[in-house]
């Protein structure tokens, strides 16, 4: 085994990247030059303009990416600054809720992304392909992955305009046309695609028409034409998608930022009573139809169930990944403790959100077995492997500990009956577990990310099983983690008896 | 058997009884704001006010406070989620394309629907309600609002509680269906039957759903164990409120006095000299805004004389803008308007022109049209540079979108037309009741300037609130070109002469329309003979204009925090500016007095200037018009901005950014959440909350009578919502009125 850290990242100019390279750098300077007034004086401005320069920074790398592996690293970034800005209002429970359903979209996203490109190195091009349209479904915000869009609209208006109405939704689609060759060779890919593409575009349009407020009727009618442009990339009109893509980003980009105007144009003629197609054809549909689509067909219900679905597979899965090596003799204790771990990180989801110290023994439990497990693997090793790994391992432990503990101990701020969190008193604190975290969970950017990337391509070669298990579970703990953080440090989240003290 | 019957009958006609008197009791209490399109001032305390202002400052933050007990707080997340996106729904105003008949029923009956149609998947609320559903559609509102409280087994006595901790949750929503309720005229475009009764059964079956699913049931949602730490803290603020306020009007009462002395005094020396009429004339609105601008102008050139009367010029009407489909108030909300206009663009020449005028707005506002693929295919061009240009060069921006715009009600030589007219008798009461109320009985100045506001804003949700107060927010440019028509009448002006109001024949009214945000001032062209014999009085008053407003705009950012005097004008350009200007901030003074009285005293845009002459009024009936027509206004608007910056948690709308428009009525943050009530952090943020202070200079028995008159006067005055200062016109002695700060002021001396 071979560490280059770097080697397999490259830059370049390419296909779509020039004109997408344009059309960020002009939505990020009309946006910025927006949010510079408009965020005056606010509170937390700061903390806007550093997660704006990290999108900025992610949505370029995407632009200019060489590779599937470098444009990883611009699309996490984007989701993590989403993540961040939709919970930008830090006492608003609401949008804190909001901003971990989103994450937990992305992270999804994430893992059919890495497998994507696994899959590509294994030449397996029908599964690699498969993935990979998954992966955008859901950072397009796409059938049947689309209630998150509407729900992220709780961040300021600008940061809404650039992640949901311009540069991030349009992601996915960019990533399909740059990276055509993955997916385009297989006929009913382009067809599954297509026909995603065409129920986004219906269900877009149903469920706007019947929601009444401005920001999620915008959300919706997005997600409707960003079905027509996944239409037009399944057809093979990669140049006119292209251009579609440039257009729509640049009126949504009007419609959001100057979504405040409404009533300016409120009580024109133009705005009312005129005649036109849709109208008449909603009209002879059913009332049924309507409380169907203002209920989003119900694909919030939806998406718990594939969640579920997909976590019972999951654990299903991993028993199964045990039994079978016992069969056959070959058991090592890393798979038992991966199995362990895999549960754990499962159970995490059924612990209600009061138990926090049930939350923290569980996370921390479940990121130490499965970094041990990865550890194991690599016990039989030459010794410079097995160092890094090591590192790996004892990093995790402390980053994790360290400041879970500190929650365990400390306490934070009440006001009234109401648990401000640790950030209210504490602001410090939560930056350092915000950048535990990133390190953590292999955020982007930090050395962990590297290392991660690199143990996988190896455990790859050894056993796909394995590798796809520790990536899922480690997914999972990062949600986890960042939902715990949103827990501890930050207010209006009611908790058990014990954490509430007087202050 | 039967008599068991017949008392359990008895006893559940008195439980529903109890639940309709209970809520009723309810209905004074809850904020009263209109739909945002016809935003005005308002006390939101106005029920409070028959309370002295402590008591009932507490009462009201309290109640709106909703003390909420913590373990079933997550209930309420759910019952928003649920609620919130229907009763959005039903209210829509046009923003939705598919437009549902069953939506007529009412509230009550849609929502019965949207129950049996829906499927259980949606929420947890909605298993145990498809259950329940027969008997939600065959029994009335308060019945089924009696049964989920008696199946929550929640006791008789605590009903009121449970229904105001419930109610004051939904404070935004509640207040809305409420005002909707007992005035559907301001329904902005489509009106929906809706009951108060209705939205509270709707809450009250989605919260016992929930509780079912969450075996809550019988848990209290009112919490009582907080209150007394909670006054205390109220109590505190409210001290400290009054702390700064005594010193601010010791203060202020000191500076008017030696200042009104003092001018008496020059007043003496002057009188004997023999006095012009001057040469202009202006007509202002009492706006505090204008406060500066009068003080700037009349520094420029002294010989101008400046009158303050209420902005709307007792011109009361509906007006249709050019291209709008409905009629708006240009009165205030206190006064019916009587007749309707429209107001017309007269034509350019240009056919081309104008369709692509009449084009321009399909572009704003194309969400689900078939066509709108194809706009964002073919005109993103158009819409990359309008973007670059809005963000980087709004003055061209804004140069070429007016003249794009057919609409824009700045613009001079748009034409009121009258659809019923005034007779001639109403016109002349009318310019009497102004002319009259403002001292101005003898009118012998060459041009009498007669100058409306308005504040053009652009991307700003509460450009309603910036506007003119007197009329409902809008421009009172068209009431300035109506009143000066009525006023150059011939025939008006031979009527006039019976109502003891002379106006010379030489002397021209002309209308004009000052912009707060951007200071500039707009003349409406006259084809009048004798504007060309002024001509010379006429340009020069135009410079002497532009020299106050560029005082002016200096000026107006001299008080706040944020430095911004060179940029002041611009600002209202600017669509990414949460703060085009402070509107109302810092308002705290009211004087009704002739203008020497503090003429040259800086008052720091603080105060409202409602000319009124004395002399002129033995019988007091131009001090009645006076204090009826604009006291009220300005109170409202001083108490407006005093709750919203004094607990901008219960009051005020939060922050201007995560803002979102819902259903075309209302304001609310992100997605889902209760509609805002008040004005945003922006908008007060530099405001320093201070109830009004009102000097009257007039005869006691007048303002006795005139008090008198009104009963919410008496209450804002005698339980001290506004402080009352009279100053006597033969003395100069100031009287205190209201209580408290009579006291205040003893203690301080």
């Amino acid at each position: 085994m071979q560490w280059h850290l770097l080697s397999k990242y490259s830059l370049a100019l390419h296909g779509a990247g020039p004109i997408f390279l344009a059309l960020s750098v002009f939505t990020l300077a009309v946006v910025g030059k927006f949010s510079k007034n408009y965020l005056d004086h606010e509170r937390g401005v700061l903390r806007y303009w550093m997660l704006f320069t990290l999108f900025s920074l992610g949505i370029i790398l995407c632009a200019v990416a060489g590779n599937l592996e470098t444009f990883f690293i611009g699309w996490e970034m984007v989701g993590l600054a989403s993540f961040f800005l939709i919970g930008f209002y830090q006492t608003n429970v609401r949008s804190l809720e909001n901003s971990l359903i989103a994450l937990a979209n992305y992270k999804m996203c994430d893992i059919f992304f890495v497998l994507a490109i696994f899959f590509e190195e294994a030449k397996q091009h029908e599964l690699a392909g498969l993935s990979l349209i998954i992966a955008t479904l859901g950072k397009s915000a796409q059938f049947p992955f689309s209630s998150w869009l509407y729900r992220a609209l709780e961040g300021p208006t600008p940061s809404s305009t650039v992640f949901y109405g311009g540069l991030s939704l349009h992601l996915g689609a960019f990533l399909l046309i740059q990276h055509a060759s993955l997916w385009d060779s297989v006929p009913s890919l382009r067809i599954f695609l297509g026909l995603i593409g065409f129920t986004s575009a219906i269900y877009g349009l149903l469920v706007g028409s019947s929601r009444s407020d401005v920001k999620t009727s915008f959300a919706f009618a997005s997600i409707s034409q960003v079905g027509l442009i996944f239409m037009e990339i399944a057809l093979g009109w990669h140049s006119f998608a292209l251009w579609h893509i440039v257009g729509h980003n640049v009126l949504r980009t009007w419609n959001y930022l100057r979504s405040a105007s409404f009533f300016e144009d409120f009580f024109r003629e133009e705005h009312h009573g005129r005649s036109d197609l849709l109208g008449s054809l909603f009209k002879r549909l059913p009332t049924s139809i309507y409380f169907h689509a203002f209920n989003g067909f119900y694909l919030d219900r939806l998406f718990i169930l594939i969640r579920n679905a997909s976590l019972v597979f999951f654990g299903g899965t991993s028993v199964f990944f045990v039994i079978k090596h016992l069969w056959h003799g070959t058991f090592h204790w890393e798979y038992l403790i991966l199995f362990l771990s895999t549960l754990l990180a499962i159970y995490e989801f059924a612990v209600p959100r009061v138990k926090m110290k049930q939350q923290i023994v569980f996370l921390i439990l479940s990121q130490v077995l499965v970094l041990s497990s990865i550890h194991l693997f690599y016990i039989d090793l030459i010794e410079e492997t097995y160092l890094i790994s090591s590192f790996i391992f004892l990093g995790g432990v402390i980053y994790a500990l360290w400041p879970a503990l500190k929650i365990w101990i400390g306490e934070g701020a009440h006001a009234g009956d109401i648990y401000l969190g640790q950030a209210a008193i504490r602001p410090r604190r939560h930056l350092l577990y915000l950048a535990c975290c990133i390190s953590l969970t292999a955020s982007p950017g930090s050395l962990q990310f590297f290392l991660q990337e690199t143990l996988f391509d190896d455990l790859w070669n050894r056993s796909h099983t394995f590798m796809i298990l520790a990536l899922v579970c480690l997914t999972l703990n990062s949600y986890h983690f960042f939902r715990l953080g949103q827990q501890a440090f930050l207010g209006g989240f009611v908790t058990d008896g014990k954490m509430k003290r007087a202050t | 058997m039967q008599s068991i019957d017949l008392t359990e009958q008895a006893e559940r006609k008195s439980d529903l009884q109890t639940i309709e008197d209970v809520i009723n009791s309810f209905r004074p209490l809850l904020p009263i704001q209109n739909p945002m399109p016809f935003f005005v001032h308002n006390n939101p305390l106005m029920y409070w006010e028959r309370y002295s202002f402590r008591e009932g400052l507490e009462k009201a933050v309290l109640t709106y406070e909703n003390a909420i007990e913590v373990k079933t707080r997550v209930i309420w997340r759910d019952l928003e989620d649920f609620v919130i996106p229907l009763v959005i729904s039903y209210f829509d105003q046009g923003l939705n394309r598919w437009i549902v008949p069953s939506k007529k029923k009412g509230l009550w009956d849609w929502y019965c629907e949207y129950i049996k149609t829906s499927w259980s998947l949606k929420s947890k609320a909605l298993p145990p309600l498809k259950k329940d559903l027969e008997r939600l559609t065959t029994q009335s509102p308060v019945e089924v609002i009696a049964m989920c409280l008696s199946r929550m087994a929640i006791r008789k006595e605590d009903w009121a509680n449970h229904l105001q901790a419930l109610i004051f949750h939904f404070k935004g929503w509640s207040g809305m269906i409420q005002v909707l309720e007992c005035n559907p005229k301001v329904f902005p475009i489509q009106k929906y039957d809706i009951l108060l009764m209705d939205w509270v059964a709707m809450l009250i079956t989605a919260e016992e759903a929930l509780r079912q699913k969450k075996q809550l049931s019988g848990q209290r949602i009112w919490d009582f164990n907080r209150l007394p730490r909670r006054k205390e803290t109220i109590n505190k603020r409210i001290e400290k409120i009054r702390r700064s306020e005594i010193e601010f009007y010791r203060k202020t009462i000191s500076q008017v006095h030696s200042h009104i002395v003092a001018q008496e005094q020059r007043r003496m020396t002057e009188r004997n000299n023999s006095k012009f009429a001057p040469a202009v004339q202006i007509l202002f609105c009492i706006d505090d805004r204008e406060e500066s601008l009068r003080r700037a102008l009349e520094k420029v050139e002294p010989s101008y004389e400046t009158f303050g009367t209420v902005g709307f010029f007792g011109v009361d009407f509906l007006l249709k803008r050019p291209g709008h489909v409905i009629f708006q108030p240009q009165c205030p909300p206190v006064v019916t308007p009587r007749k309707r206009a429209e107001e017309i663009v007269p034509e350019g020449d240009n056919a081309f022109l104008n369709k692509v005028r009449k084009f321009i707005p399909h572009l704003n506002e194309s969400r689900f049209t078939p066509i709108e693929p194809f706009l964002s295919f073919l005109f993103w061009p158009f819409y990359m540079v309008a973007l670059w240009l809005r963000s980087f060069m709004p003055t061209t921006y804004s140069q070429i979108r007016d003249w794009l715009r057919y609409d824009n009600p700045m613009k001079g030589h748009n034409l009121i037309r009258f659809i019923e007219g005034y007779t001639l008798s109403e016109k002349a009461d009318l310019v009497r009741d102004i002319l009259g109320g403002a001292g101005m009985n003898i009118v012998q100045s060459n041009l009498v300037m007669v100058l409306g506001h308005a504040a053009t804003t652009t991307n700003n949700p509460f450009q309603k609130s910036y506007g003119c107060g007197a009329c409902s927010g809008q421009s009172g440019f068209a009431n300035a070109k109506v009143f000066a028509e009525f006023a150059n009448d011939p025939q008006v002006r031979s009527e006039l002469k019976s109502r003891g109001i002379l106006i010379s024949d030489s002397t021209l009214f002309l209308a004009c329309c000052h912009d707060t945000c951007s200071d500039k001032v707009f003349y409406a062209p006259s084809s009048d003979q004798r504007l060309s014999d002024y001509q010379e009085i006429f340009i020069k008053f135009g410079n002497d204009m532009k020299k106050a407003l560029e005082i002016n705009a200096s000026e107006r950012w001299r008080q706040f925090r944020i430095k911004s005097s060179a940029d002041s004008t611009s600002r209202s350009l600017d669509w990414s500016q949460p703060r085009p200007e402070f509107g109302h901030t810092g308002v705290a003074l009211s004087v009704f007095g002739p203008r020497w009285l503090t003429q040259d005293l800086d008052l720091k845009r603080r105060a409202f200037l409602i000319s009124y002459e004395p002399e002129n009024d033995p019988g007091g009936e131009n001090l009645a018009y006076d204090i009826l027509s604009a006291l009220p206004v300005c109170a409202n608007i001083n108490l407006d901005y005093f709750t919203s910056s004094a607990f901008p948690k219960v009051f005020g709308a939060g922050s201007k950014l995560p803002l979102n428009i819902a259903s075309g009525i209302g304001l609310m943050h992100g997605s889902k959440g209760d509609l805002q009530i008040g004005l945003a952090t922006q908008m007060v943020d530099q405001h320093e909350p201070l109830r009004l202070l009102a000097f009257v200079f007039c005869e006691a028995n007048n303002l006795q009578k005139v008090i008198q008159k009104s009963a919410r006067l008496q209450n804002l005055i005698n339980n001290n919502w506004i402080h009352l200062v009279r100053i006597d016109p033969k003395t100069l002695d100031f009287d205190v009125i209201t209580e408290e700060l009579k006291n205040a002021m003893a203690l301080t001396q």
